[in-house]
């Protein structure tokens, strides 16, 4: 089954129903209070305001790097390098937004995430080269870079982007220009999840309303066919490549400008992996990716509360993520098999007559 | 039907959000004590964070205070951790490391009614209602190097320690300072795992610090300081534990360990709050508080010398009475 040729629709929402229901057994397992973590998971996630504004704030490097594994995943580039990409994008987006003191606001936050989406596209790049010179297949490549990459802004913040001071392991804060606007204090909500949006809708018109958007479907889903119809498929791959890292890289941009103001080596903190979970629970699609990237958000901010007020482990969350993730795989696998089946019967019932 | 999927799904979520948004916020509470930890990982990781929950529990048993705990995954969340527990009416707030110090700086002129506390924070990191605290091992450290220094054959000892930040590298400098008391010429090597957690790393820098000639070893490497004491025990070489008593984790290279009572501390500053006596500023626990200090390895402590025990004991009541300051220092 190949990963671009997902089951769209009912799947997605089963899957999330399974993982809701597998998460509240081990949390009732566990002995937590049911009403208790109800209760918190509402509140946590949606429950006023504040709430609300932590959801997107959280969906913010979510969607943005599932957008970006989508988009390599469309044209049959298996990036799950997304979270070293954010890295090179967060060392990127410090490197320039430390000397952007007196450049005028909007320009500066615009070099600083321009910074960091060219950080993350070079960092992709190198895995697209290796694909497309030396034929090392991306999955590899891409996994193995988020090592180096790590431990290369690991290393960054003890040596050439460690804070002036020289005491911890920490970049000094970007120029306050660099910094994205709030939108609504006192949530953290800033201004990168308009990015975000605005990301998701170019990614649907680049994908569905392009000719290179199509050509990059058509590479994804068969490279021969592709070849056939006088695609480059090669190109097209490394261009998705590329695109893809550039998004990932904005995703640790926008952590930086909106959120931390600083580079610290843990920044990332497994964004990057569950941006693969969003990529697919939004079935490879941007509309569907902004909503499960919402829901992904939506869950690790109720899962902050779940700890605060009913006791609950953060590792539930992992487990309810990780359940989504698999439950989804499961019904694509049983969906593909009833079609198939489906198609037999039908095809046997036709030859006798 | 293809395209309409995401577009339900969308719809759902609008749902979802429009019903749970009529839900009201927590009332606040100011009477009673509540206390939040945020902990930079696993509350189950026998050291760094173990211990903060440990003092957080007993906050809750022996000042019958109100407790939550949330462990903070990245640095982006350090802000929220605190904000989001002030807003649920916690009236004291741990952020169990040095990186909290930003966050709760910021988040504490928003919250004046609250107090944040920083864990071994850097100078500065304090004002009105915030306060960071730091363990000075370097009472222990001190101590545990004059040990050493009688203990060592080869005249050198190796110090692993987990990220290179001032307060790591002021405790190997007072080991040193401790050692050059026994033997002017004892050489002291540091190394830095480059985190807290990785035992097998740990390991292999401490065993090419026992090929080097190092013969006495100590460390200030949290969880992974385990490294350390596998190759020190395996090797047979004498080894200082760090933070809590170690000598069952290697108890035939574990001499002594220097400890600091993290979760003493935690008691204090709360109580600090109950009374109405708290202010922000930075705390430095010694030993004259009882908050840090040595704990020997029954076992191993006949094999130091007699008239060293003796220099031991009476530098310690020094440093206990405050004669004798260990200075810090990161150089």
């Amino acid at each position: 089954m190949k990963i671009t040729q997902l089951q769209p629709g009912w799947t997605a929402v089963a899957a999330l129903l399974a993982a809701v229901a597998a998460g509240s057994s081990v949390l009732f397992a566990a002995g937590a209070d049911p009403g208790d973590v109800l209760a918190a998971v509402v509140r946590g996630a949606f429950g006023d305001l504040y709430a609300v504004g932590e959801t997107l704030t959280r969906a913010t490097p979510l969607l943005l790097a599932g957008l970006a594994v989508a988009l390599g995943f469309r044209a049959g580039v298996l990036n799950i390098g997304a979270e070293g990409q954010i890295m090179a994008g967060a060392a990127a987006a410090v490197a320039v937004g430390l000397h952007m003191g007196g450049v005028p606001a909007p320009i500066a936050a615009a070099a600083t995430l321009a910074a960091a989406a060219c950080g993350g596209a070079a960092a992709a790049s190198v895995a697209a080269w290796l694909r497309y010179r030396r034929s090392v297949p991306e999955v590899l490549s891409t996994i193995l870079l988020n090592f180096v990459l790590l431990n290369l802004s690991s290393w960054l913040v003890r040596g050439p982007l460690q804070e002036a001071a020289r005491a911890y392991p920490q970049s000094d804060r970007i120029a306050a220009e660099a910094m994205l606007p709030q939108l609504a204090p006192p949530t953290r909500l800033h201004a990168g999840f308009l990015l975000a949006l605005a990301a998701a809708g170019c990614c649907y018109l680049l994908l569905f309303r392009t000719a290179l958007g199509l050509r990059l479907r058509a590479v994804g889903l068969g490279v021969q066919a592709a070849r056939f119809a006088g695609f480059e498929p090669a190109k097209v791959a490394f261009f998705a490549t590329s695109m893809s890292g550039a998004l990932a890289g904005t995703a640790g941009g926008v952590e930086v400008a909106g959120l931390t103001g600083r580079l610290y080596g843990d920044l990332s903190g497994g964004i990057g992996y569950v941006a693969i979970a969003v990529a697919l629970l939004g079935r490879l699609h941007p509309l569907g990716i902004v909503a499960a990237a919402i829901v992904f958000g939506a869950l690790e901010s109720s899962a902050a509360e779940m700890q605060r007020s009913a006791g609950v482990s953060a590792a539930v969350a992992q487990v309810i993520e990780a359940t989504a993730l698999m439950g989804l795989l499961a019904a694509d696998f049983a969906a593909k098999r009833a079609s198939r089946s489906g198609a037999t019967a039908e095809s046997a019932a036709e030859e006798p007559a | 039907m293809r395209r309409m999927a995401p577009f339900r799904f969308l719809a759902c979520i609008g749902l979802l959000l429009a019903a749970s948004c009529s839900g009201g916020s927590s009332p606040n509470s100011p009477a009673k004590l509540h206390v939040a930890l945020l902990s930079p990982g696993p509350v189950n990781d026998n050291g760094w964070n173990a211990s903060a929950y440990e003092g957080l529990l007993r906050i809750e048993k022996e000042l019958g205070a109100k407790k939550s705990q949330q462990q903070v995954k990245n640095p982006s969340e350090f802000e929220e951790g605190y904000r989001s527990n002030a807003r649920a009416g916690a009236t004291l707030i741990f952020g169990h490391g040095f990186e909290f110090g930003d966050a709760a700086l910021k988040v504490g002129k928003e919250f004046p009614g609250t107090k944040f506390l920083v864990s071994a924070g850097a100078p500065g990191v304090h004002s009105e209602n915030v306060a960071s605290m730091v363990w000075r091992v370097e009472d222990a450290a001190y101590l545990c190097g004059r040990i050493a220094a009688s203990l060592s054959k080869t005249g050198k000892a190796g110090c692993v320690g987990g990220e290179d930040i001032p307060p790591v590298r002021s405790a190997f400098n007072a080991f040193e300072q401790g050692a050059k008391l026994g033997n002017p010429n004892f050489e002291v090597r540091q190394v830095y795992v480059g985190n807290w957690h990785d035992i097998g790393a740990a390991r292999a820098q401490t065993l090419s610090l026992i090929e080097a000639g190092c013969d006495v070893l100590f460390h200030d490497a949290d969880a992974a300081g385990l490294g350390m004491l596998e190759a020190a025990e395996q090797k047979g070489v004498f080894a200082f534990g760090c933070t809590k008593d170690q000598s069952s984790s290697a108890p035939k290279a574990v001499v002594a360990s220097a400890v600091t009572d993290v979760p003493k501390s935690f008691v204090e500053i709360a109580r600090e709050i109950q009374e109405g006596r708290f202010r922000g500023r930075r705390i430095e626990w010694t030993r004259k508080e009882g908050m840090v200090g040595i704990v020997w390895n029954p076992a191993m402590k006949a094999r130091v010398p007699a008239e060293v025990l003796k220099q031991v004991e009476e530098l310690d009541s020094k440093i206990a009475s405050g004669s004798l300051k260990i200075p810090y220092s990161a150089q």
